[in-house]
């Protein structure tokens, strides 16, 4: 009877050890993270994406000028502009490289900007032609964005973007067209994106400024600075998400707020130059 | 003195060169006839049977980025495909003219419009436009001007047949990443009314 009960005895002894151990391991175990945010916009980066480059020469401008190169040479002027305003800049190509188009949207997708800027170069038309993307707005952010409408849920902050590129251009005298166009990779830019197509200035003379012109490229580069430092000071950054619900309930309002893991990297705004902003 | 036989010789000589010279001309004049007959960028007849109707015809200018509706008159043929073929041929035509505000290169531009049942099993029909790759070939480059392209054909076609909810591009028959580098020509477009006037940016739009 005693061989018999031995067993059954030491068996419920070890399960017991065991239901112990798992309760007192269970409450040391810190509780799960919550479901990881996407990351947050970096509000002092942009994202410059001069078109074309390598074999993809783009538009074949007067005197055998190539739009790749007008493109890398009006974004090599924006950048130190950009760089002394305070704002980080990342730009899909520095050289006479052929990035797909794809390439570029994913870079920009995953640097999370707070404003991307695709560059052209034309012969028609004249002045400085603004596009945001063509697609229908979409309310809400879906759970999964569409590589090819990427950019739906966007459309209210590009529209915003563009009508800042827009009054600082106006401002610069300088001819404007606002407009809507399905240009890749714009559909595919999950940032507030704008392309900026350049035009020969038509002048009051029998001869138009071309875009080649080192002083137009310079005052739209200016002007293009000038709106997005009104962007930043328009577009404050979002509220913090709100505390854990897992915080002590005596203080749950003592707790500093979360920051985004971008924002603490970068450096404050600095003053408004041009004072166009409030 | 020369003698009689080296005249007789020399103004045969001349005669045959004069001869020789006379027919190269007429050869030259048929070759040159031949070419330009060839080179012809007229747009192709209007259907004398057909009875002119009116037709809407979007047309753009690169001036000011707008797309405007203007009536106009042009003999179709009631057959829907050959009716939108020959009417995109009209309106593009019309853009090679000296006055056109928006100048593209003359000739044939458009090969065939197809319209089919939406796959999508969306209500309308969808058109498929096989434009020819000497049209795109020879079409601006530019983000405006290749936009306002395509703009003025989806306002043109959706004015004359209504029916099309859907349009889609094609260049000598295969998918085209662009037009001419910049406007996309593999997304499908919806036929709507594209009457464009580009506005000024405002300070209010900046704080919605």
């Amino acid at each position: 009877m005693t061989q018999r009960r031995n067993p059954i005895l030491n068996a419920a002894t070890t399960l017991t050890l065991g239901a112990i151990t798992c309760l007192s391991l269970h409450s040391q175990i810190p509780p799960l993270p919550p479901p990881k945010q996407p990351a947050a916009i970096n509000r002092n980066l942009i994202l410059l994406d001069p078109a074309h480059g390598g074999d993809d020469t783009g538009a074949q401008l007067p005197d055998n000028i190539l739009e790749k190169n007008i493109t890398l040479a009006l974004a090599a002027r924006i950048k130190p502009l950009l760089s002394s305003a305070g704002f980080a800049v990342l730009s899909t190509r520095d050289n006479d490289a052929e990035i797909a188009t794809d390439q570029r949207a994913g870079i920009a997708n995953h640097a999370r900007p707070t404003a991307c800027l695709v560059i052209h170069a034309t012969s028609s038309g004249t002045g400085v032609h603004l596009f945001t993307s063509a697609l229908d707005a979409r309310a809400t952010a879906p759970r999964t964005l569409p590589w090819d409408t990427a950019q739906a849920a966007s459309i209210p902050q590009s529209l915003r973007l563009v009508n800042e590129f827009g009054l600082a251009i106006d401002r610069a005298k300088l001819p404007l067209i606002l407009s809507r166009a399905s240009v890749r990779p714009l559909d595919n830019l999950t940032c507030p994106a704008v392309a900026i197509e350049l035009a020969p200035l038509a002048n009051d003379t029998s001869k138009s400024t071309p875009v080649t012109d080192s002083a137009y490229q310079q005052q739209v580069a200016q002007a293009i600075v000038t709106a997005l430092i009104s962007w930043r000071t328009h577009n404050p950054p979002p509220p913090p998400p709100a505390s854990r619900p897992i915080a002590p309930p005596a203080a749950p309002q003592a707790a500093p707020p979360a920051q985004p893991k971008a924002t603490p990297s970068t450096p404050p705004p600095p003053p408004n130059p041009t004072g166009a902003a409030k | 003195m020369i003698p009689r036989y080296q005249r007789i010789l020399f103004w045969s000589l001349t005669g045959g060169i004069l001869l020789m010279a006379a027919f190269l001309l007429h050869g030259c004049q048929q070759a040159h006839k031949r070419l330009t007959a060839l080179n012809d960028a007229t747009p192709i007849a209007a259907p004398t049977t057909a009875s002119t109707e009116d037709i809407t015809l979007y047309l753009a200018s690169d001036a000011d980025g707008s797309v405007t509706a203007t009536r106009s008159q042009l003999a179709l043929s009631q057959d829907p495909t050959v009716h939108a073929r020959v009417l995109l041929d009209h309106l593009l035509s019309q853009y090679a003219l000296p006055t056109s505000t928006h100048p593209l290169h003359s000739g044939p531009a458009v090969d065939d419009v197809f319209l089919l049942s939406d796959p999508s099993g969306v209500k309308g029909q969808l058109a498929v436009i096989n434009l020819r790759s000497s049209f795109v070939a020879n079409h601006p480059s530019g983000i405006l001007v290749e936009e306002l392209t395509v703009q003025s054909i989806i306002g043109t076609l959706h004015a004359a047949l209504p029916q099309i909810a859907h349009i889609r591009f094609l260049v000598d028959g295969q998918p085209h990443d662009t037009l001419a580098g910049h406007a996309d020509l593999q997304r499908t477009y919806t036929a709507t009314d594209t009457t464009t006037r580009p506005g000024p940016p405002t300070e209010e739009a900046t704080r919605q």
